[in-house]
């Protein structure tokens, strides 16, 4: 029995989605494998899974009582907080659209998989400036194509599996579409990743529930999710209620008009109640006077937010001065943090070690901001997107200036003035990136024949611009062949970051070096402590 | 009539015969001083330690940097004492009937409220706040003295004050924001110190206070900042004044001069100028300025 009737009940969703995730899980390092640069970062495998799962644990937690369009919000929203890196946004984008469509259905026909899934496409082409075919998108929209050639009336699982079918044929074209796929020899690893996806998704019948999923009726203990500052109410109360002949509806109706977030599940004998109140006392009574009361938990939420957001604010880094605008930026590496700290930037947020955090974390940062304008910062080509999906779903003036790396960020930085206003500094602060020339090195995590250089996995690779222009065992000729691409004679400044990890040493005397050999240029060269790349370098 | 009166005492003719005008030591005026008879000055102090120097008397700028770069700790400075001005502004008067005393921001030191309890004290004081510091007040004191020279009034050198507040361009390049910093004197521009990347702020004044104007890195990119600045207050045609003062930075002053004459505008350079002691203490070495306003 297939999921004829779409995910309209919660328990349907958790089922479908935990499909999903699990398949994509299996799959997670193949897809990763299946990324053409041989840079250690931007995985699409890890940012599909990680989005994926942010809708899990959303559909995990949800009341059960939702109705159909609050349920396709519900999973819609999870997906744009949940986005990592550009995979991962697209993909926000593609559940967005799907959401958007299934809310309007009818309950009561079977699903209509293909204008679910052209909404779906419209949506993910509308979310990218550049859409480029041969990627994830070319194989939804064949996807898509698929389903709506079927004759109406067909078996809906028929209708799923042809089109999870066409999307395998398309992923199998991607070579043909880009020429660095057929150069590397791999097929689009964002179109693969979705189809593996979507086959788990249409699997998910006949599989024994996940560990995320719950069966219907049984009582879940759920570890307490940290609250959002939203709530009007204070108190967030839980407790199980046991007894007999329970009426769990009859209690959700006596406690709905004091407060929110209210959910009261369970059966005759064991109910579990949570609400978020100002009148902890009543709803305790409202339990006594039906049975007896267990597990009981009271917090005082303000106190859970100051404290949370107190924390967050020192961890994050606010800024010296808050004055028209402030400044968010992406960052990894404790000397990185320090500078970009000391430059004016705040708060700060952690990358990681492969820079690709969610739209949630980044919007969190902006909910600590006090300035009217915020900018952000992304630091790195994987998190523009994101960045720019958190300032559309912001609600408040959210400005994205389009660093693709650290060092490029810094000199953005330097064009910031917290008294402008954010599209001023906008302006100016993308226009200070357009002089600056940026260089990496790194260590090769494959072997790939890429922008015409061979390079073995576990070389050193240094990278202009993106661009991969040299690869050797040895780390100071990588660095010498990026400087002589960044000092044209034009550059009178270089500026280097340090990073951490076992090349640290032949990172540093490789920047020192660059600095005797280059007398006409002022070098300052920095301990950036950031992982993965010995030396980070921009030259201006 | 009252009212006829006092205008006709306003417009009354100032010139050198009964127009004096002083200045602090903050002017940075110094050269200015022993050739004009019109112009006087009144000395705050600087303290290294225990040591009380008197700047631009005993004290020049030479043996003070010499200073600042020894001393374990930063010198500290004081206003005049109302007396001092009281004692000049009474010496004046025996020769000049008009005095204006034009100074630095109110807001930057203590030397414009004892002005202000001095010229309580004697008649025909005007006081004027520049609402800026060095050759800032040096130009205006300059420009109110050609004035002067030329015939005026006591309404257009007000009106001229005015003007100057508000429109004249002002611009410093420090080399650090440590003197500034430690000095309390950083004003707006606190955000720009404690970067970890090597800065060159440019600053200027605004409400009479230190205000950040542009950060840059790279010596060409900070002169670039200081033409794009002079082009964008000035216009085609029009002729302006301008000076310049360094602390310890001859160098660097005459770059600023020549890549102002890489521009169209027409100007002319009336005051070359070192910057003093008490400035100096709160700008550190390296320190250049740039101000100007129209003819």
């Amino acid at each position: 029995m297939g999921p004829s009737v779409a995910p309209v009940t919660v328990a349907g969703a958790r089922l479908v989605v935990a499909g999903g995730h699990r398949a994509l899980e299996a799959r997670k390092q193949v897809v990763n494998d299946l990324n053409v640069y041989p840079v250690p970062d931007g995985d699409t495998g890890t940012n599909l899974l990680l989005t994926v799962r942010s809708i899990v644990d959303d559909v995990s937690r949800a009341p059960e009582n939702l109705s159909r369009s609050e349920l396709c919000d519900l999973i819609a929203n999870a997906a744009l907080m949940g986005a990592r890196g550009n995979s991962g946004v697209i993909l926000s984008q593609i559940v967005r659209g799907a959401m958007e469509a299934l809310a309007l259905l009818d309950d009561d026909r079977p699903l209509d998989v293909a204008t679910v899934l052209r909404k779906a496409t419209d949506t993910a082409y509308r979310a990218v400036r550049k859409p480029v075919e041969g990627t994830m998108l070319t194989v939804l929209r064949e996807m898509t194509e698929a389903a709506e050639s079927q004759p109406p009336g067909a078996d809906i699982m028929g209708v799923l599996r042809s089109v999870v079918q066409a999307g395998w044929t398309s992923v199998e074209n991607t070579p043909t579409l880009l020429k660095v796929l057929a150069d590397a020899g791999v097929v689009d690893a964002g179109g693969y990743g979705l189809v593996v996806l979507a086959e788990g998704m249409i699997g998910a019948d006949g599989d024994s529930p996940s560990a995320e999923a719950v069966a219907l009726g049984s009582v879940q203990e759920t570890d307490h999710p940290e609250h959002e500052p939203d709530t009007m109410y204070s108190y967030c109360t839980s407790f199980l209620l046991q007894g007999t002949h329970l009426d769990g509806p009859e209690l959700e109706t006596l406690l709905t008009p004091l407060g929110d977030s209210l959910l009261v599940v369970g059966s005759d004998t064991r109910v579990k109640v949570h609400v978020h109140t100002d009148e902890p006392g009543t709803v305790l009574a409202l339990g006594l006077a039906r049975g007896t009361l267990h597990q009981i938990e009271i917090e005082n939420m303000r106190e859970q937010t100051a404290a949370r957001d107190a924390r967050l604010r020192a961890q994050a880094g606010a800024p010296p001065v808050v004055g028209e605008t402030q400044v968010i930026a992406v960052v990894a590496g404790g000397g990185v943090r320090k500078l970009f700290a000391s430059i004016g930037a705040g708060p700060l947020v952690e990358g990681g070690q492969s820079m690709n955090p969610s739209a949630e974390e980044i919007m969190r940062a902006v909910a600590l901001t006090e300035a009217p304008g915020v900018i952000l910062l992304p630091n790195n080509k994987n998190i523009i997107m994101t960045a720019e999906q958190v300032a559309a779903m912001a609600g408040r003036p959210v400005g994205v200036v389009p660093a693709r790396s650290m060092q490029a960020g810094l000199s953005a930085m330097v064009a910031f003035d917290p008294d402008r206003s954010l599209e001023r500094n906008v302006e100016e602060m993308t226009q200070a990136l357009s002089f600056v020339l940026t260089g990496e090195v790194t260590r090769a995590v494959r072997d790939s024949s890429i922008d015409g250089v061979e390079v073995t996995e576990g070389s050193f690779i240094g990278l202009v611009e993106g661009r991969v222009v040299a690869s050797a065992a040895d780390l100071q000729e990588v660095a010498d062949a990026v400087a002589g691409e960044l000092l044209d004679g034009t550059r009178e400044l270089m500026t280097i970051l340090v990073g951490d990890g076992e090349s640290t040493h032949a990172a540093m005397q490789a920047a020192e070096h660059l600095r005797d050999r280059y007398q006409d240029v002022e070098f300052e060269i920095h301990d950036g402590g950031q992982p993965l790349y010995p030396l980070l370098m921009a030259a201006e | 009539m009252i009212g006829g009166i006092m205008e006709a005492k306003d417009a009354v003719r100032l010139d050198r015969t009964n127009t004096a005008v002083v200045v602090d030591s903050t002017a940075d005026l110094s050269q200015g001083l022993a050739a004009d008879p019109n112009l006087s000055m009144v000395s705050l102090n600087v303290h290294f330690g225990e040591e009380t120097f008197t700047d631009w008397v005993d004290i020049q700028p030479h043996e003070f940097y010499q200073r600042l770069k020894a001393a374990d700790r930063l010198p500290t400075t004081s206003q005049p004492p109302a007396g001092a001005f009281i004692a000049e502004y009474t010496r004046l008067r025996s020769q000049f009937e008009f005095i204006f005393s034009i100074h630095l921001s109110a807001k930057l030191s203590g030397t414009f409220e004892s002005a202000s309890v001095a010229q309580a004290e004697v008649d025909g004081v005007t006081l004027i706040d520049s609402e800026m510091a060095s050759a800032a007040v040096g130009l205006l004191a300059r420009q109110v003295l050609e004035m002067i020279d030329r015939g005026t009034t006591k309404e257009e050198i007000l009106a001229f004050a005015d003007t100057y507040r508000r429109e004249a361009g002002r611009l410093f390049l420090l080399s650090t924001l440590e003197y500034l910093q430690k000095g309390g004197r950083i004003g707006r521009a606190s955000g720009l110190a404690g970067s970890l990347l090597n800065i060159k702020p440019l600053l200027t004044f605004e409400d009479g206070i230190v205000h950040p104007y542009k950060k840059v890195r790279g010596e060409s990119k900070a002169l670039a900042a200081v033409q794009e600045y002079f082009l964008e207050k000035t216009k085609p045609g029009v002729r302006y004044a301008v000076a310049v003062a360094h602390g310890d930075a001859p160098d660097k002053m005459e770059e600023v001069i020549e890549i102002l004459h890489k521009t169209d505008r027409e100007f002319r350079v009336v005051l070359k100028a070192e910057v003093g002691s008490v400035i100096g203490t709160y700008a550190g070495p390296g320190a250049v300025a740039l101000f100007f306003v129209e003819e």
